[in-house]
């Protein structure tokens, strides 16, 4: 293997061999491991913390809203809240990232491949164990088919990889001008009340209605609730609009992947 | 164009930090590069072992994080032919919540050691680190001498192509560091090729056979070590405040070899002396005074010729630097 290095890059040639693969993969392993023992060092419950979390904040919004007595519905406040967790939780993990040079190796280089496929296998076992919980509960409570219950976990994982890319995408952005760090922390706590989030877009109306048609966790949070069964206006919403957007968080995740190693190497010498 | 037996081959390389300054309170700063390296050329041959010697800031450690592809250059070309490791420190990214063991089985499969030696790796990092039960508990609560045993122990057992080192070493008491100096002898005596940069002049005289020598990064002399570290002195002379070799009274008899320093000159504790072959090109001893008036060895430490030279070096910022300029013994004995 060489390992060639200019201005533009960081290039490492040559046929990887079987032992360069092994260790690559015990990297990859390295970095998932330690990203989740920092997520849940000294604490007795551990990973069952990831698991429990989005339903103990939910049942915190159930609370709520029944002492207000907004009649709530607690599978739509179950899949709305957990579904902008995940959403969060990959935003900033995108925009995070970045920083994220070397995956905690200090002794060697490791390919920007291997960060990153760290990142999104870390990213995939994160959104799991997020929403598996959530699955059984409307499975076993609320009467939803295994299927769905399936199917909203890989809807979450598609939701989560499209926002993880879209958080690569600003990365650099948000490095240089610092300020923006703020701003996107405002527009995601605006967010969690503006978006279906706690409530379904059955109870907007009017410009707030219009504004989520543009929102594309909106899309995500009431195709969450449509194969759930509870109120849900995911087959009035425009699909076309649904596709677009798809279709260019697709793109910005696409071009955050393939950029990531340029921006990462551009980082390095950055103070 | 690299040469076929090159393991290292850098064109023009020149390296830019960019900070971001903030002069005022609302701010949105500004850009300043700081140019720290300068169109640096040099070939490193398969098997060679080289030293690259400076003043503080004169871009050693960034030419050597450039070449383990952690840095960007700004210009210019660098060819690597072969596995890189980068010594810089003694943390290669332990994680402080597992012990030490769990720390060396985890990391040891990331840097390369094959699953069936990951057993025989751990037990050789333990005994050689000698941090008995300590070895099973936290990496959390470990002294700061304890995680430079077990970085040293565990970096110390990789082995590579090209190894890379930046002052490493240090850690622990005494013992330990003498137990390093042996280590580190043992893998670079393994190690094909080696680029290091130490202030420790007798540390790299004795390991490496060439020097480059940088200054305001640039790179101002590639050649023979000695040659490099003659060059280095006199580059940093205006630096040093030199104290002449402080003996009142030296015998070199048949069984010993002694100097008395006198009442004028005190040695601190924080010095040592060193002797170096002039014939060999190499470090015999490097003592630490015991007795802060006088300093004897025996005649049988030192080579037949004689032909030696004697300088004492000062302990400061946890390194080892030259204090005083250096004399000459060749075949003179005297009672």
């Amino acid at each position: 293997m060489r390992l060639e290095i200019s201005e533009s890059t960081c290039l490492l040639t040559g046929k990887p061999d079987s032992s360069n693969k092994e260790i690559d993969k015990a990297r990859i392993s390295f970095i998932v491991r330690s990203k989740f023992r920092k997520a849940t060092r000294r604490r007795f419950l551990g990973y069952l913390w990831m698991v429990l979390d989005p339903f103990i904040i939910s049942m915190i919004y159930l609370f709520v809203f029944s002492v207000v007595k907004s009649n709530p519905n607690a599978a739509s406040i179950l899949l709305g809240v957990t579904m902008y967790r995940v959403f969060q939780s990959s935003l900033l993990k995108g925009m995070g990232c970045i920083k994220e040079l070397n995956g905690g190796f200090k002794a060697e280089r490791i390919s920007t491949r291997v960060v990153m496929t760290a990142e999104v296998y870390h990213r995939m076992i994160d959104v799991f164990l997020q929403t598996i919980l959530i699955a059984v509960i409307l499975v076993l409570a609320f009467g939803t088919e295994p299927f769905d219950g399936i199917v909203f976990v890989l809807l979450a994982q598609v939701m989560g990889f499209l926002f993880f890319g879209l958080g690569v995408v600003i990365s650099p952005i948000v490095n240089q001008i610092p300020d923006l760090q703020n701003v996107v922390s405002y527009m995601l706590r605006l967010g969690f009340y503006v978006s279906p989030a706690m409530y379904p877009m059955v109870r907007m109306e009017g410009i707030h209605y219009q504004i989520n048609q543009y929102n594309p966790f909106a899309y995500f949070a009431e195709l969450a609730r449509y194969l759930a069964g509870v109120d849900s206006t995911f087959p009035d919403l425009s699909m076309l609009l649904f596709a677009a957007l798809i279709c260019i968080l697709g793109l910005s995740t696409y071009i955050g992947l393939v950029r990531i190693d340029k921006l990462r190497w551009r980082m390095t010498t950055w103070s | 164009m690299v040469v076929e037996s090159s393991a290292i081959d850098v064109q023009d390389l020149s390296v830019d930090y960019h900070e971001y300054t903030r002069d005022k309170v609302f701010s949105f700063g500004k850009r300043q590069t700081i140019h720290a390296l300068k169109n640096i050329n040099f070939t490193l041959e398969k098997g060679e072992h080289v030293a690259i010697i400076g003043r503080n800031g004169s871009g050693k450690s960034t030419l050597l994080k450039c070449l383990a592809g952690l840095l960007r250059p700004a210009s210019g070309t660098v060819v690597i032919d072969g596995r890189v490791i980068f010594l810089s420190g003694v943390d290669p990214g332990f994680d402080s919540e597992l012990t030490g063991r769990e720390n060396i089985r985890q990391l040891a499969p990331a840097y390369g050691v094959k699953k069936e030696n990951i057993e025989q790796f751990t037990e050789s990092v333990k005994q050689f680190t000698e941090l008995g039960e300590a070895f099973e508990r936290k990496y959390l609560g470990y002294s700061g001498g304890m995680k430079g045993k077990l970085g040293f122990g565990f970096i110390s057992d990789l082995r590579s192509d090209i190894l890379i080192i930046d002052e490493t070493f240090g850690a622990g008491d005494r013992e330990f560091k003498k137990k390093s100096k042996a280590r580190m002898n043992a893998m670079v005596s393994e190690i094909p090729t080696l680029l290091m940069c130490s202030h420790g002049l007798s540390l790299v005289t004795s390991i490496c056979e060439r020097g480059l020598v940088m200054n305001e990064g640039e790179l101002i002399f590639d050649g023979p070590i000695i040659e490099a570290v003659s060059h280095y002195e006199a580059l940093t002379e205006d630096s040093i405040h030199w104290i002449e070799f402080p003996y009142q009274k030296k015998y070199i008899s048949e069984e010993k070899l002694h100097f008395d320093f006198g009442e004028e000159f005190q040695i601190i504790e924080n010095m040592r002396l060193v002797i170096f072959d002039n014939k060999l090109k190499q470090f015999i001893l490097m003592e630490e005074f015991e007795n802060l008036e006088s300093f004897s060895c025996l005649r049988s430490d030192l080579p037949e010729h004689l032909d030696c030279i004697f300088k004492i070096q000062q302990f400061k910022h946890d390194k080892w630097y030259d204090a005083s300029r250096y004399v000459r013994f060749t075949t003179e004995i005297s009672s």
